[in-house]
């Protein structure tokens, strides 16, 4: 080990490598000390960082681009007009929450209120617009679904405005679970029924022990 | 003078990579990042000290030290992510609706970008700074009756970044859609309080 360290001191290659080594070390470690100069002028050639973004960008959405169509629809439109049609316009759809309501069955006999106890001219006064071919029972069965204490001008604005329906709010679905007053009408159905059978058995049952007697 | 050149080529020889571990460990304590590296294909640097900036709808400005190399346009449903060598450090979003393309910052530099789907016109996505309100990695909507997984939400309103099928063509109801696998990688590197950014033409 040392006869070669020796030899390898003594030879001339190594004045040559202590220099390149020196050499070397100087040049890189320059490299890296002007390496922001160097870098800053390679760096100013680098676009703004927009552009950069633009580039890999899919570009503006277009108007169209929403309104997405099956192809049925597509090949049917331009079958009919034989080119394509009116340009298509965006559908946004409405959330579940605020989706309109069911439509109400209009019929007039039950949407118009009919007065409780005013007589059919004055109503004619009241609104003389509204064609009233129905007939109007006098407190009969149409006015048992006001309020008894609903004045006639009253009534017939509130029948004007849609009858009352559900307009614009959330249509009424029937739950799956009935509610407690139904449970009662039911339970209440039930308590009738069995009482009332118990009751003809009874009756039965006493009819058959008098004629059993009267027999004997 | 043979002794002198000895003792001067052994100095130089231990010297110089020493002196290269020094002056790399002093860049990048002065950049406070990972040195600028011009060659690396991943990533476009920026000098040190002369940051390019974003502007921020607030008025604010964020300074980017790096972008992701990708200039080519990205596919509906496609996405970039390379975080390899990114400090930790305050991260942030900036969603471009006139792109169409979501950018996260970390620590100045970008890690992930990805093409995004958008509210509509007649339900548009708000504009503005967004500190994420709360997180959920499943995520059912209450007001869509629909999965929104790995929800980051922006507003009181419903608003939020979520994954989504993203398709050319699609539009969302004001949320920000983007892919499923970006959704998940998004999501492990926001925390509630981080800003997104969303600008674009109203």
């Amino acid at each position: 080990m040392n006869d070669r360290l020796v030899s390898w001191a003594k030879s001339h290659v190594r004045p040559i490598c202590a220099v390149t080594a020196v050499v070397g070390s100087l040049v890189a470690s320059q490299c890296f000390l002007s390496a922001g100069p160097l870098r800053s002028a390679a760096f100013a050639l680098l676009e703004d960082p927009l552009s950069i973004l633009s580039g890999r960008s899919p570009g503006a959405r277009s108007g169209g681009a929403l309104a997405q169509s099956k192809h049925a629809y597509q090949h049917a439109r331009m079958r009919n007009h034989g080119k394509p049609g009116e340009l298509p316009s965006e559908r946004v759809l409405a959330n579940v929450r605020s989706r309109p309501a069911a439509p109400v069955p209009e019929t007039e006999v039950g949407l118009l209120p009919a007065l409780p106890s005013s007589d059919a001219d004055s109503f004619g006064e009241t609104l003389p617009g509204i064609p009233f071919s129905a007939p109007v029972s006098r407190g009969g069965i149409a006015a048992a679904g006001f309020p008894s204490g609903a004045s006639g001008a009253v009534a017939g604005g509130v029948g004007v405005g849609g009858g009352g329906g559900n307009m614009g709010a959330v249509p009424v679905v029937a739950s799956a679970i009935p509610e407690p007053s139904s449970w009662a009408l039911m339970l209440t159905g039930y308590f009738v029924v069995g009482t009332a059978y118990r009751r003809r058995r009874k009756l039965h049952l006493t009819k058959r022990a008098s004629n059993d007697s009267k027999a004997a | 003078m043979r002794t002198l050149l000895n003792v001067a080529g052994v100095l130089a020889v231990i010297s110089a990579p020493i002196t290269l571990v020094v002056i790399h460990k002093r860049t990048v304590a002065a950049g406070g990042t990972i040195t600028p590296q011009i060659e690396n294909t991943d990533r476009i640097y920026y000098p040190i000290g002369r940051y390019p900036t974003l502007v921020i709808p607030d008025g604010k400005t964020e300074p980017v030290k790096s972008l992701l190399n990708s200039r080519r346009p990205i596919r509906f449903g496609d996405y970039v992510w390379n975080d390899a060598g990114v400090p930790k450090g305050v991260v942030w979003v900036r969603v471009d609706l006139s792109r169409q393309t979501l950018s996260i910052f970390r620590d100045g530099n970008e890690i992930g970008t990805t093409v995004v789907l958008f509210g509509t016109d007649g339900k548009p996505t708000p504009r503005g700074v967004f500190p994420v309100l709360a997180k959920a990695e499943v995520h059912r909507s209450s007001l869509y009756d629909a999965d929104m997984p790995f929800m980051l939400r922006l507003t009181g309103d419903g608003v939020a970044i979520h994954a989504s099928r993203v398709r050319e063509g699609s539009a969302t109801h004001g949320c920000v859609g983007v892919p499923f696998e970006f959704a998940r990688l998004l999501y492990t590197q926001i925390s509630r309080g981080d800003r997104v950014v969303i600008v674009g033409e109203s």
